[in-house]
């Protein structure tokens, strides 16, 4: 007696494409002490993918390890301001194990009286 | 001669590169049942990943985000107990020897401990002559001054063989633990030899001389347990370092102040005199 029942499996696929952000951090980047990369992995990534844009620094802290900066971004604000406002805003989300993407955005303002 | 780290460190190691996991690292101390991995960049010992860096880190980061560094090590030429000083102060259980800025074994704590103790005296609770030998190149370093008081028990002999070898022992013991109360704490004790003990002091001939008087007397003027008077003879040997007459080969020049104090409490026991201070100096081995 022939086997009266029919199986089949199938498979559904979904593409979906966007682009790839170069490089692939935004302004900084928080590296916690047990994230999945460190101090070293951080540098030579940003000096392979976008040379002389960023500068790692090695900081003191309980669970950050490294703070991954655009370099743009310190011709306008001092270095160690902008590491120390990261840190404080960061510090309070970041955890060990958790690399944070940093978007920072800096204006400007200037206002100035000029004599008639 | 002082046992060095040479003698007992491990010369096959397995090494990893900065640039490779922490997960492969995992894997090749699994896989050799090993505790640890000196790390290497480009031929050059840059740290050293522990099971405990391993532990403490994610598996995915690069071992140079994960390993200890910079490595301690020691030279090859180290006594065990500037290894033991190193690990101490570090906390660590494994120490890197290196030799011209080149990696050429490995030592555990394990494997000194187990060494070190061969250089302790059970019987009296003192260090060997390694130990004062290690303590005087550390005087001589410092530029500090150095002297030996060697003291030789008198007539031991006849001691084990009219009371037995058991009721020697105890009179070494008491000695030894008479001598631990009266050796002042910057100085250095060891039982040299059967009924031998040698004092390493920093201390001037003048201060030497008194000291090693105040130990005789201690000796001889002590209550033993058997019913027996004991007196020691002593050699003393250095004390006069403005005379520059060290050879720059320190252990060499520590091993034949030893001798020389030896010699001179030898002379000391043939003469019938309780004390008797070297005056020359023994030319260095090499």
């Amino acid at each position: 007696m022939a086997d009266s029942s029919v199986s089949s499996t199938k498979v559904e696929i979904t593409l979906r494409l966007s682009e790839f952000e170069m490089p692939p951090m935004q302004d900084a980047l928080i590296i916690g002490r047990k994230a999945p990369i460190g101090f070293e992995a951080a540098r030579r990534m940003v000096d392979i993918l976008s040379p002389n844009q960023y500068e790692v620094v090695k900081i003191q802290h309980p669970t950050i390890e490294a703070v991954v900066i655009r370099k743009a971004l310190m011709q306008m604000v001092a270095r160690d301001r902008l590491i120390s406002l990261i840190l404080e805003e960061g510090g309070k989300v970041a955890n060990e194990a958790t690399i944070l993407k940093v978007q920072l955005s800096i204006v400007l303002c200037v206002s100035k009286s000029v004599d008639l | 001669m002082i046992t060095t780290v040479s003698s007992i460190m491990e010369k096959d190691l397995i090494t990893i590169e900065s640039m490779d996991s922490v997960d492969n690292a995992r894997q090749i101390m699994a896989q050799n049942r090993i505790g640890c991995l000196p790390v290497m960049e480009n031929g050059r010992l840059v740290g050293i990943i522990t099971t405990w860096d391993v532990i403490s880190s994610h598996p995915n980061r690069l071992v140079a985000d994960a390993m200890t560094a910079p490595p301690v090590y020691v030279e090859p030429t180290a006594s065990l107990w500037e290894a033991k000083e190193k690990m101490d102060k570090y906390c660590i259980e494994r120490l890197l020897v290196v030799e011209k800025g080149q990696l050429i074994g490995l030592i555990t704590k394990t494997r000194l401990y187990f060494e070190i103790a061969k250089h302790f005296d059970i019987l009296t609770q003192l260090n060997k002559k390694d130990y004062i030998i290690y303590e005087g190149v550390k005087l001589l370093r410092s530029g500090k001054e150095v002297s030996i008081i060697f003291i030789d028990i008198d007539g031991f002999g006849i001691i084990d063989k009219e009371y037995g070898h058991i009721f020697g022992d105890l009179i070494l013991k008491e000695v030894s633990d008479l001598l631990k109360v009266k050796v002042p704490t910057d100085c250095f004790l060891c039982r040299y030899g059967g009924d031998e003990f040698a004092v390493l002091t920093p201390y001037k001939k003048e201060r030497c001389i008194e000291l090693a008087k105040e130990l005789l007397d201690a000796i001889s003027q002590h209550e033993y347990s058997i019913k027996v008077n004991i007196t020691a003879s002593a050699g003393i040997s250095g004390g006069r370092r403005e005379k520059g007459r060290f050879s720059g080969n320190y252990v060499d020049d520590i091993e034949n102040l030893i001798n020389l104090a030896s010699l001179a409490s030898t002379s000391a026991k043939r003469n019938k005199v309780p004390l008797v201070v070297a005056e020359g100096f023994i030319p260095s081995k090499t």
